[in-house]
């Protein structure tokens, strides 16, 4: 079963056989988790969004009509939970979070943890948690779902070039940081 | 010659470039060193993002869900059920007063004209009476209460189990 296709399985579901969403649960469940962790900074708030997600695509699955690929369209749900969650964050406490798509300056914000992490790769997924939620969001759909960048445009229902800038200014970003940093010895010997 | 900026070897790095300008700026690359640096640094974070670890739900997540998705199924049966089962005895009430009507028009009512169409009129005419007097002031008061209750008391369950269902 469990080497059966979203659309076989999203099938079974549609017919009755409701326990064979727990298939589509495990195998996505991860993932969303990764990217809703990356997004709200929290992993107990990401854990109930996600299931709210998964609870909301059981109940919309009649609605799916099988266009786009199921993971766009449920990606989609948890991308956009978590944007709900996190209007509901700033409405609530009235912060001064800046807005999720204004342009963020990791060198100015980051520079406080620069020497707890001697490792390159858990330093690099210690900024890329810092990120704001959007550029987060890309970072993960495109590295840990392998995304293309036309699919992540889907889901976030912008332009595919405005994703693209989004990666790149992520890059570009962690790039000036480590360097900044003096990460780069490794990279350069 | 080309000048590198980072948009250019971001495209570079995901293979965005023509053939022409990816070559020139391989060419540049080997040629610069500053260049060369900064590009290592990019396709080293490009590397390290490639292995971003993947977080894990806690282990029971699919169970619990699952058991929330069998829950919520549960509740929309019961709620259905229950929907039907008040029309249904909004439907016997209804059926009920008007049987009750008719069998009381039906027996009390004297033979007249032998003409099929009197007679038709005729029972008519008694049996809207008849019904006017069942809604008159005095009983319509007492009708409207006991539907207004049954109304009530069906609202009240209704949004108790909607409540539990969300809950």
């Amino acid at each position: 079963m469990k080497g059966l296709s979203d659309r076989e399985i999203l099938e079974s579901v549609k017919k009755g056989n409701h326990s064979d969403y727990a298939i589509l649960i495990d195998r996505y469940k991860n993932k969303a988790f990764s990217m809703l962790t990356r997004m709200l900074k929290n992993k107990m708030e990401a854990e109930e969004v996600l299931q709210d997600c998964f609870l909301k695509a059981f109940k919309g699955l009649n609605n799916f009509k099988g266009e786009a690929k199921f993971s766009t369209w449920f990606y989609k749900i948890v991308y956009n939970s978590a944007l709900s969650r996190l209007s509901l964050q700033k409405r609530k406490t009235e912060s001064e979070m800046t807005s999720i798509d204004e342009h963020f300056d990791l060198k100015s914000d980051y520079d406080y943890n620069i020497s707890e992490q001697n490792d390159l790769s858990l330093y690099i997924n210690e900024m890329v948690n810092k990120l704001p939620p959007n550029y987060a969001s890309v970072i993960t759909m495109f590295y840990i779902e392998s995304m293309s960048c036309e699919e992540i445009s889907k889901v976030m229902g912008t332009s595919e070039n405005n994703v693209k800038v989004m990666l790149h200014r992520s890059r570009t970003a962690l790039k000036e940081i480590m360097i900044k940093n003096d990460y780069t010895r490794e990279i350069y010997d | 010659m080309i000048e590198l900026n980072d948009d250019i070897l971001n495209k570079y790095i995901d293979g965005e470039l023509d053939k022409e300008l990816a070559h020139q700026v391989k060419i540049k690359l080997e040629s610069s060193s500053p260049d060369m640096k900064k590009y290592k640094a990019l396709l080293s974070v490009h590397n390290e993002l490639r292995r971003l670890p993947v977080d894990e739900v806690s282990p029971d997540f699919t169970a619990s869900l699952m058991l929330k998705i069998q829950k919520s199924l549960k509740s929309k049966r019961e709620q259905n059920f229950f929907i039907v089962s008040v029309l249904s005895l909004f439907f016997l009430i209804s059926i009920g007063i008007i049987g009750y009507l008719l069998a009381n028009y039906i027996f009390t009512a004297e033979p007249g004209s032998s003409d099929a169409l009197t007679q038709f009129t005729e029972r008519s005419e008694g049996f809207v009476t008849l019904l006017k007097n069942f809604f008159s002031k005095g009983n319509i008061s007492i009708i409207g209460s006991i539907f207004s209750f049954i109304l009530l008391v069906s609202g009240y369950f209704f949004y108790e189990s909607v409540k539990h269902s969300k809950g």
